[in-house]
């Protein structure tokens, strides 16, 4: 009698059983595999951390990108104090133009009797 | 919030069978950040990577020994080089599981090269536990079979079949494990698996396969 070949399904069959049947360590393994890691992070320059939750102001600082970033935002912050105490020559006056002193013509008398003797002044 | 666990704590929550497994708090994170995180000193890391990496390198050097005593001590081993070489871990590199897959094969050459010569009986079945129903017990001897008919193979064609049948991992992440190209890959898996087709032929009919 010939026998048979396995087929690709029959196969296929097999290796679900090995997936579902895969073994798995024991507790003590993984009780060693955990001192192992303890162990040799205790051995490292850096001493281990306690996972701890971070405040409002840590977060926002580290979001923000930590003293680089910081130390730029100081710097934007004095250098803009700076100028608007002390306006270097060269900046126009910026209160002037924005207040219209070079557009006093276009001033209107609203006066109660409707003289309009301000425009008469300045013609 | 993170907590930190220690050993003791391990063991206690230690798993017997998939269902019984602690959970990874940290699913969302990739073995690669958690691994630089236990670099710095974070002992709930080294929890997570403990919990997720120690079973599937326990799975893979069982497939690959076929004793558990031997992949016990594969596993520790090769979770410990992981450990120490994690200040030095450059990232971007190669993935974490990659890596390890690479260890637990060389380690595992090491120890069949020394083992050569011991007689098949000297590997045991998997242990029969008390199952109750006919298609359990059918699972474990096609999955016993099967063990047995790779501890037959020539170690790369049983680890190229492992990887990809068994732990589903694509043609191009075997390659890169094996150190080899993806068509040669191709090739050691047809191969293997026309082997074990050919072995297990034999025993189709007490694995639960009809001439239908």
């Amino acid at each position: 009698m010939i026998e048979k070949k396995m087929d690709d399904n029959e196969l296929e069959s097999v290796f679900d059983a090995a997936k579902e049947t895969a073994s798995l360590p024991s507790s003590d393994l993984m009780s060693q595999v955990m001192r192992d890691a303890m162990a040799v992070q205790a051995g490292f320059a850096v001493p281990p951390v306690e996972a701890r939750p971070r405040g409002i102001w840590q977060e926002l600082f580290r979001v923000l990108g930590g003293w680089p970033t910081m130390a730029g935002l100081a710097t934007a912050a004095v250098a803009g104090v700076w100028i608007g105490a002390f306006p270097p020559g060269f900046l126009p006056d910026l209160q002037a133009a924005y207040l219209g002193a070079d557009d006093a013509a276009y001033l209107i008398d609203t006066a109660a009797d409707g003289g309009f003797d301000l425009v008469e002044e300045a013609i | 919030m993170l907590k930190t666990v220690d050993a003791d704590r391990v063991r206690r929550l230690g798993p017997t069978r998939a269902g019984d497994m602690p959970l990874d708090t940290m699913g969302d994170e990739s073995d690669e950040a958690l691994l630089m995180r236990y670099a710095t000193g974070d002992q709930a890391a080294a929890q997570a990577l403990t919990l997720r990496l120690t079973p599937r390198v326990y799975a893979h050097a069982c497939r690959m020994l076929g004793i558990p005593a031997e992949a016990e001590d594969v596993t520790q081993e090769a979770l410990l080089r992981l450990w120490r070489m994690a200040p030095d871990w450059r990232q971007g590199e190669a993935r974490v599981t990659t890596w390890l897959y690479r260890v637990v094969a060389n380690l595992c050459t090491d120890r069949l090269r020394r083992a050569r010569g011991v007689a098949l009986d000297a590997v045991p079945e998997p242990e029969d536990e008390a199952a109750s129903a006919a298609d359990r017990m059918l699972e474990k001897s096609r999955a016993a079979a099967l063990q047995a008919a790779l501890n037959l193979l020539p170690e790369r064609q049983r680890q190229a079949v492992i990887l990809r049948h068994i732990e589903g991992l694509s043609n191009p992440e075997i390659a890169e494990i094996m150190e080899t190209s993806a068509d040669a890959v191709e090739s050691l898996t047809a191969r293997g698996k026309r082997a074990l087709s050919a072995e297990l032929s034999g025993r189709r009919e007490e694995l639960g396969f009809s001439d239908d």
